[in-house]
């Protein structure tokens, strides 16, 4: 079977020549998975060049409807010939049908629909094409603020360690645990939350991260020896994908997306994407177990403490970042690392892995989205983001190839607000 | 006929060499130059103790001695100071050289009016024969000596083959053969790989050895040059045999190294009654361990093809 | 029962060679435990298993079999103790000699050998039964010269061998990994049903994750001469081939932090 695609502005053909069964299916499959990856929801497969279609075939068929459906994009058989009509209608699936649609065939293929949104005052968004949505809410900066107050590396004082509530309304990072009195200790861990949704590491040196997802009257809490947060509802979405360069976007160009669209100096985001790369770290032991007179962050010892991703990692499945960025001066309290390569830039950002599905295109909603996320599927890993800027041996930034930007103007208080 | 008779009769007594050298070269696949050096300390030590009045059987056994203790350290040279293989036979055989002058006091020592183990079968030849000088083999008129010398000598590897044979078949053969062909295999199964490779090799020269002392009673004298190239005069016949018999089962090597020996002997014998300078006799069979070694593949063909060999 | 304790062994010492194969390692192994060694190439695997089998004397710490402190016993004498099978299906048997020849040594493993003859019909026999019990028609060619095996049929027999009288240790160094993949899975289910039945204390070192997580009771992972992981009990009981393969990655990528990556990361964590 030979496969051609071409991209009209509304949609992606793709036309099918050959056999379409059991031998082929799986192939055929892929070949629309891809599409739908790269941003094409609007499906049509020219069936003009069919020659024949099993069951097999037809399940394929069902599956790419299936899954173009759940990015609200669609799938239909143009220019189908009798044969292909008659075995669909034989068994019930000429809904995939689309009859009247032939007539289009005669418009020009269009490589790319051009960004729909004006870019904020003076921001050219370099390497991306972004679509900007407002999301209606106030534009009025979040408060934000930094509870719990851990200075990395000193023995952490489980007393002050303190509650935080991770509402649907709330988004956060940091290292907590949901467990109490000595396992406090041993188990506290990076996460993050946003949208009721929490995922954290259970702080025993397991990869794998755990979750808690608030339903109803269920509100997920963790004890937080340190934590950013930031509560109310995200001002727009930045939907972006790489430019014709195709080169990847990383988290610092998003971050400039955020900061451009909010006009804001200091930006929460959260940031739901294919994964080109992750660069980062995460505790190998529980902080709660640093001893008082100890120096952990001495090479090597700071290596039982520490795991560092080592190349850059988890490229193909879909990231939930949630960040939090300023250029200005932070208040009293309230404390964020510094950019190796933008000394002007303080960024603290974690992030979620999750195995890749698609998002649908357009304006979607941050707390349905990440809660449908969840829902679907545990997060495989997380990570405490960071610059890897060694010349010639460094990683670089994490980066990320098309997906969503969710960001909101914030102003940090000294309050530590629980 | 005097001829063939000489030709067996050496050809059994180094038959004694061959499977000395079968079990260290081929059993225990450990490439002993001591051979060279042990045949004439067996020959040395036979002759001046017979010179000395021992009785024939007490010389030889003391002769088979010595080869065994020049054997063992070759296998203690190797195993407990580590030098290696061909090093630690050349020293012993070096060292052999000055041991077997000293022992003989001199460079040779002739052998006249001395009892030998052929003594024996000689007085019983005799006996049967009727006192006749000479016997009548086939025609020809045989003396009498000549035949007992045979008869000893056969009896002799006959003795050795045999017991060489079940031997093999214990356990303790089993090992040592398991253990030349793979010692980690052999010391996984607890054997003291070392230890068997000395013990090997003090068996291999006493056998060495004791063709030497029989080969010194059937000459009437020993040498202190006799052993050169013994070694690879052994060799072929351990070649010649393996072309005859393969190399599958220990019995077939036995016979084959014995056959191998003899089918040698009469072939020189032939040259040399044709007009071989004996003094070629040594480069011919170099050219001929040569020819085997490097062309074994091409030689193992042809010795398929002509003896329809059993090689798997 | 195993008793390592604070074992080195560095091959050439003080040249610019210098290996540290194995830096302090400590185990105990339980009787009747069979455990897997997994790690990268070059973990040291084979040189802990060279070092409880004698194949060198460790530099330092102790050995403990069985009750015996078995530290200098020179190799052949650890046998009487220990059946091993190597990687090489040739390094086990003696090619030349005959399958009921090398299986005969084997039923003489560690005790004195004589001048009895080796192949008694009775023994013979025996031989003949156990082997018909690997169902690999063996039986009929116990003349034939081990050599004309397949390496799956001879690590079969290395395996018999090891196992033939009852070793206080079994000592398994990824004695499938020159095996097609049809022969390896054979063989380890073999190991298993030889170790299960005779409960034998046992040590496979494996690259196979899914031998790892399958066969043994305990699973031990290895890295830079060190033991890194150590899965048994209940956490043996969860570890799936996920697990070993992050463990894996974890200690490489923990090779990957060195200084520089802790000078640029750091400060990001203050
Ligand atoms: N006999 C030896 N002489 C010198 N160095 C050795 C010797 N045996 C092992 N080494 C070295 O010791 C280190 C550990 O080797 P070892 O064979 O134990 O690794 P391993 O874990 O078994 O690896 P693999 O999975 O490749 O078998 C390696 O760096 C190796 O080069
Ligand atoms: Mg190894």
């Amino acid at each position: 079977m030979k496969l051609t695609t071409t991209a009209y502005p509304d949609r992606l053909e793709i036309k099918a020549e050959g056999r379409l069964d059991a031998a082929w299916a799986e192939h055929f499959l892929e070949a629309t998975r891809r599409a739908v990856r790269e941003g094409h929801h609007q499906l049509r497969l020219d069936a003009s060049g069919l020659e024949y279609l099993s069951s097999a075939g037809i399940r394929s068929l069902l599956q790419t409807h299936r899954e173009a459906a759940a990015v609200q994009g669609s799938f239909k058989i143009i220019r189908a010939a009798d044969f292909i009509v008659q075995t669909l209608r034989m068994s019930g699936f000429d809904s995939l049908l689309a009859l009247d649609e032939g007539a289009v065939a005669t418009d020009n293929p269009a490589p790319k629909a051009p960004a729909k949104h004006a870019k904020a005052g003076g921001w050219t968004a370099p390497g991306m094409d972004v679509e900007i949505h407002p999301l209606g809410g106030a534009s009025a900066p979040l408060r934000a603020a930094n509870l719990g107050r851990w200075q990395t590396w000193s023995r952490v004082n489980l007393a002050a360690c303190r509650e935080l509530e991770l509402g649907a309304e709330r988004t956060a990072l940091g290292i907590g645990t949901p467990g109490q009195g000595d396992d406090l200790a041993a188990h506290l861990g990076d996460f993050l939350s946003v949208g009721g949704c929490t995922a954290y590491l259970p702080g025993d040196g397991s990869e794998a991260p755990d979750y808690l997802v608030g339903t109803g009257q269920f509100v997920p809490k963790l004890r937080v020896a340190d934590a950013l947060h930031a509560t109310g509802p995200f001002s727009h979405v930045v939907r972006f994908q790489p430019d014709d360069s195709g080169s990847a976007l990383n988290i610092e160009q998003l971050l400039d997306a955020a900061f451009a669209t909010t006009g804001a100096r200091s930006v929460a985001a959260v940031i739901l994407a294919e994964i080109d790369g992750l660069v980062g770290m995460a505790w190998a032991k529980s902080p709660g177990l640093i001893a008082a007179d100890s120096k952990p962050a001495e090479f090597p010892a700071v290596r039982e403490w520490l795991s560092f991703s080592g190349e850059r990692v988890h490229g193909g499945d879909l990231a939930l970042v949630v960040a939090f960025a300023t250029t200005e001066a932070l208040p009293q309290g309230v404390s964020i690392p510094a950019l190796p390569s933008r000394k002007d830039w303080r960024v603290h950002a974690h992030a979620a892995v999750f195995p890749f599905r698609p998002l649908p295109n357009g304006p979607i909603e941050m707390a349905p989205t990440v809660q449908q996320l969840f829902a679907g599927a545990a997060p495989q890993a997380l990570l405490h983001l960071v610059e890897d800027d060694r010349p010639a041996l460094g990683l670089g930034h994490s980066a990320f190839i098309r997906g969503a930007c969710w960001c909101a103007p914030i102003q940090f208080t000294s309050e530590e607000l629980s | 006929m005097t001829l063939v008779i000489g030709a067996f009769t050496i050809g059994f007594i180094l038959s004694l060499l061959a499977l000395g050298m079968l079990i260290s070269f081929r059993i225990q696949r450990y490439c002993d130059i001591t051979v060279d050096g042990s045949i004439t300390l067996g020959a040395s030590t036979a002759a001046v103790l017979l010179v000395h009045g021992w009785s024939p059987w007490a010389a030889t056994l003391v002769a088979c001695l010595a080869g065994s203790a020049a054997g063992a350290v070759t296998g203690l040279l190797h195993t407990k100071f580590r030098i290696q293989e061909l090093l630690s036979g050349i020293l012993t055989m070096t060292a052999l050289y000055s041991i077997n002058l000293r022992v003989m006091g001199r460079s040779n020592v002739p052998l006249l009016d001395v009892p030998t183990l052929a003594d024996g079968p000689e007085k019983l030849l005799r006996k049967l024969a009727g006192g006749a000088e000479a016997l009548n083999v086939a025609g020809w008129a045989v003396p009498t000596r000549d035949l007992a010398m045979l008869l000893t000598v056969f009896v002799a590897v006959a003795a050795v083959a045999i017991a060489l044979r079940f031997f093999l078949l214990t356990h303790l053969g089993t090992i040592i053969r398991a253990a030349g062909e793979n010692a980690q295999m052999a010391r996984a199964q607890g054997a003291d790989d070392k230890r068997m490779l000395v013990f090997g090799l003090a068996v291999s020269n006493a056998l060495v050895a004791l063709a030497g002392a029989m080969l010194a009673q059937y000459q009437g004298f020993a040498d202190v040059q006799m052993g050169i190239g013994m070694m690879v005069w052994g060799l072929a016949s351990i070649i010649i045999g393996e072309a005859l018999t393969g190399k599958c089962s220990p019995g077939m090597a036995i016979v084959g190294a014995i056959m191998g020996t003899i089918l040698f002997r009469l072939l020189i014998a032939i040259a040399l009654r044709w007009g071989l300078d004996p003094n070629d006799l040594k480069l011919v069979t170099a050219a001929f361990v040569f020819a085997a070694l490097v062309l074994p593949s091409w030689f193992g063909r042809l010795g398929r093809r002509i003896f329809g060999g059993r090689h798997a | 029962m195993l008793k390592i304790r604070s074992l080195t062994k560095t091959f050439f010492p003080g040249t610019p060679n210098e290996v540290r194969a194995l830096r302090g390692i400590d185990l105990d192994l339980a009787d009747g435990c069979f455990a897997a060694i997994i790690g990268t190439n070059g973990s040291g695997k084979s040189t802990l298993l060279n070092a409880v089998a004698g194949t060198f004397l460790p530099d330092t710490g102790t050995l403990e079999l069985d009750g015996h402190t078995i530290t200098d016993w020179p190799e052949h004498r650890r046998a009487t103790l220990v059946g091993r099978v190597f990687q090489n299906p040739f390094a086990g048997t003696a090619a030349e000699m005959s399958i009921a020849e090398n299986i005969v040594l084997a039923t003489r493993r560690g005790q004195p050998r004589g001048l009895g003859f080796a192949l008694s019909h009775k023994t013979r026999d025996e031989i003949a039964d156990r082997i018909r019990s690997l169902k690999m028609g063996l039986e009929d060619r116990l003349e034939n010269p081990i050599g004309t095996l397949s390496g799956g049929q001879r690590q079969a027999l290395t395996l018999l061998m090891a196992t033939w009288l009852r070793p206080k240790l079994l000592l398994l160094d990824e004695h499938t990994a020159a095996l097609d993949p049809k022969s390896a899975a054979q063989v380890a289910v073999l190991t298993k049903e030889i170790v299960t039945r005779e409960k034998l204390t046992a040590l496979m070192v494996t690259h196979s994750m899914q031998q790892a997580v399958q066969l043994p009771d305990r699973i031990i992972m290895m890295h830079h001469g060190n033991i890194v992981e150590d899965y048994s009990g209940e956490r043996r009981a969860r570890v799936r081939t996920d697990d070993l393969m992050h463990a894996f990655d974890r200690v490489r990528r923990r090779d990957l932090f060195d200084s520089t990556v802790a000078e640029t990361v750091l400060p990001q964590y203050a």
